[in-house]
């Protein structure tokens, strides 16, 4: 059975021995092969490899390509490639070498001992094949990573379309939307498990998941994106409680955290994980917007007729639809305003009129000069006709 | 009378109104749930096994997932434990403490932010003991010696092996020896008989042997390329060695004058092993992390009994 080879890429190839030694002198010894060491920069950062001693290979393999004028053939193997904590280097890394004058394939194994820290990417490495007197040699490209833990940022990147908090249905289902992009240097990553969403306040919600396309784990190519769909209902009572108090428009109420555990497939599947906040902000419906303003309306207008007992159940009637209407007229102003970038703000409280509690405090107010706004409007008589 | 009433019962209504039918249109609309979806973790290859008691074994998967194994069946049974996100487990060692059962991991952080290693102990029921290994850098292999209950932690950035009590995170583990001429120092095993810890070096083709009675360490020359893990043969005193670099499981008496090291297995098949333990009938388990294996070896046959195949089962995260 032939055994799985990944082929790693061939960039150049240069001939060191001339083909007429290849021929007189038949490599009979097992070939000696180096990996060169790589060093993006001065800083010390890079990959050394370290050979073990060689085997012959009894299972038929595939060869990828040929060095020093066809005296050998080889293959390069990243396929069983994982992190070992004990030497702290990435094994085995496998070069399967065949000599075309003996017709022995052999494999040679290394060990990848990084240093610093730098992105999964493929690295440029001079592979060299000796025998003798026949010695070739050319660039092949390798998977390198930095140790666990040393990687200068996640593979994988979240982010949401808007900068504001999400806004958040005070008792419904909420869907918040996140891309998860794969940021790497053409390098594979798998979503390995589900999604975890860390609430900031966990009891403040009835029902929290997430839900990506399709099961894991997920293949995700180099620049490749996937859509992450949060679902989150809060417990409605604690979210009215958690908002409450009047705050900056652009202030969330509360968040939640998201962590994307991934692997990296040609590193025995390294694993790490995407982390990201999601900032809310509860935002009640027009329902129950127009519930609360009734509600604050029918509540003021009650007190002048508690206070004085003045007026009778129909006048209190007109007194308050007029109250009703002018507070309507003056919601839909706010929103409008706000909608515009205008800020109402009193004693540092910022009444927000997509709140709760400035709405209800509106729906009071208004209800509380109801019998002044129906007056003014003729709606009712004055008191003394009134009575 | 009626009247009266009625400015005072309107208020009541009006708090009501407010206080219950505002968050209303809310949660009439919303009695749906969301969809969590459940998705099954993926895992990697086995990298250590200890026997936790008769006929049943614990596998330590790279990611830091441990499983029981039936070492009568080869079945792959649940998960027993997840290693925290922020530690890499190396090794493992299990068995019967204070008629406990207990399973310690040796863990290193991830990050290299927070340094601090740890013996964490965990029971069956979940109940956790972490004992800080204040001495910094790497801790690869591990022992146990139920009878005293302590494990033993092999630092392989400053060679030296450490004791830490079972079940008591307050006693500071104890330094048990230094081998300064290590090159690292890596997979350890017991023979809780003669209380003598063999320690592998991971940067050179030896191994040590620790008296625990004296602190004594002798040099043992094996030939080994790569070792990984080592299993103490109690029955037949000997010492197997998984050697991935020669892609072998070795066999050794180390206490022998001149040590004349075997091969076990040599098969195709193992291609990277990395954990290795004696059942109680004798035969060998083999983890193999590359190949995703678990391979149980004759050691009388020099052959594959049985192979496993890594299949964990799914586990709800």
């Amino acid at each position: 059975m032939l055994r799985p080879i990944l082929i790693a890429g061939v960039l150049s190839c240069s001939l060191a021995t001339a083909p007429q030694q290849a021929e007189a002198q038949p490599a009979a010894l097992p070939p000696t092969v180096r990996l060169s060491a790589w060093a993006p920069d001065t800083s010390g950062t890079g990959v050394r490899f370290e050979g073990l001693a060689p085997f012959v290979e009894t299972d038929p393999v595939v060869m990828q390509d040929e060095i020093a004028n066809g005296a050998f053939e080889y293959a390069i193997d990243t396929s069983k490639i994982n992190w070992a904590t004990d030497c702290r280097c990435y094994r085995h890394y496998a070069v399967l070498v065949k000599s075309r004058a003996t017709g022995v394939v052999t494999r040679h194994k290394f060990r990848a001992l990084p240093s610093g820290s730098f992105d999964d990417q493929y690295a440029e490495v001079m592979l060299t094949i000796t025998a003798g007197a026949l010695t070739g040699d050319t660039r092949i490209a390798l998977p390198v990573a930095s140790a666990p833990g040393l990687e200068p940022r996640p593979l994988l990147e979240i982010t949401r379309m808007r900068a504001s908090p999400e806004s958040l249905s005070l008792g419904g289902l909420t869907q918040v939307r996140l891309t998860v992009k794969n940021v790497t240097k053409g390098v594979p990553v798998l979503i390995t498990s589900a999604v975890v969403i860390r609430p900031e306040t966990p009891d403040l919600w009835s029902g929290m998941g997430a839900a990506l396309s399709g099961a894991a784990p997920i293949p995700l190519p180099a620049d490749a994106s996937e859509t992450l769909t949060v679902n989150i209902q809060p417990q409605t009572w604690r979210a009215i409680e958690a908002s409450l108090v009047p705050t900056e428009a652009d202030k969330p109420h509360t968040s939640f955290h998201v962590d994307v555990p991934y692997a990296n497939p040609i590193f025995g599947n390294r694993p790490g994980s995407a982390e990201f906040t999601v900032p809310l902000r509860f935002r009640p419906s027009i329902l129950s917007l127009l519930t609360s303003l009734v509600a604050g309306v029918g509540l003021g207008s009650l007190i002048p007729l508690l206070a004085s007992k003045r007026g009778t159940v129909r006048t209190w009637g007109r007194a308050t639809v007029t109250a009703l209407v002018v507070a309507i007229i003056l919601e839909l102003v706010g929103i409008f305003l706000v909608a515009n970038n205008s800020k109402f703000v009193l004693f540092g409280f910022n009444l927000d009129p997509w709140q709760t509690l400035p709405v209800l405090l509106l729906g009071i107010a208004n209800g509380l000069l109801g019998f002044e706004a129906a007056k003014k409007l003729k709606f009712i008589q004055d008191k003394k006709a009134d009575d | 009378m009626a009247q009266s009433r009625f400015p005072a019962l309107m208020v009541a209504a009006s708090f009501g109104l407010a206080m219950l039918c505002v968050p209303l249109a809310d949660i009439v609309h919303a009695r749906q749930t969301p969809s969590a979806r459940i998705a099954t973790s993926y895992g990697s290859g086995p990298v250590a096994l200890s026997v936790l008691q008769d006929g049943e074994a614990v596998v330590l998967q790279a990611d830091g997932q441990a499983y029981t194994l039936n070492m009568a069946t080869g079945a792959i049974g649940p998960q027993i434990y997840r290693v925290p996100a922020g530690y890499q487990a190396v090794d493992i060692a299990s068995g019967r403490v204070s008629g406990n059962l207990v399973t310690c991991f040796s863990l290193n952080p991830r990050s290299s932010k927070d340094g601090r290693s740890f013996v964490l102990q965990v029971t069956p029921d979940k109940r956790e003991v972490w004992t800080w290994l204040r001495v910094r850098g790497v801790y690869v292999g591990l022992a146990l010696e139920p009878a005293r209950g302590v494990a033993y932690a092999a630092n392989s950035t400053t060679n030296e092996v450490y004791a830490v009590t079972i079940g008591n995170q307050n006693v500071a583990p104890r330094r048990v020896a230094a081998i300064p001429s290590a090159v690292r120092l890596g997979a350890m095993a017991i023979a809780p008989a003669t209380r003598r810890l063999y320690v592998a070096d991971m940067g050179a083709p030896r191994l040590y042997t620790i008296e625990l009675a004296t602190g004594a360490v002798r040099t043992v020359d094996v030939g080994v390329e790569e070792t990984r893990a080592l299993a103490w043969d109690g029955q037949r005193k000997r010492l197997f060695i998984a050697d991935s670099g020669h892609e072998t499981v070795l066999v050794v008496d180390p206490n022998a004058r001149a040590p004349k090291v075997e091969r076990v297995v040599s098969d195709k098949r193992l291609r990277d092993p990395a954990g290795v333990t004696v059942a109680p009938d004798g035969t060998l388990w083999v983890a193999d992390e590359a190949g995703r294996s678990l391979f149980q070896v004759s050691a009388e046959a020099r052959s594959i009994t049985r192979t496993v195949r890594w299949a964990p089962p799914k586990s709800a995260m």
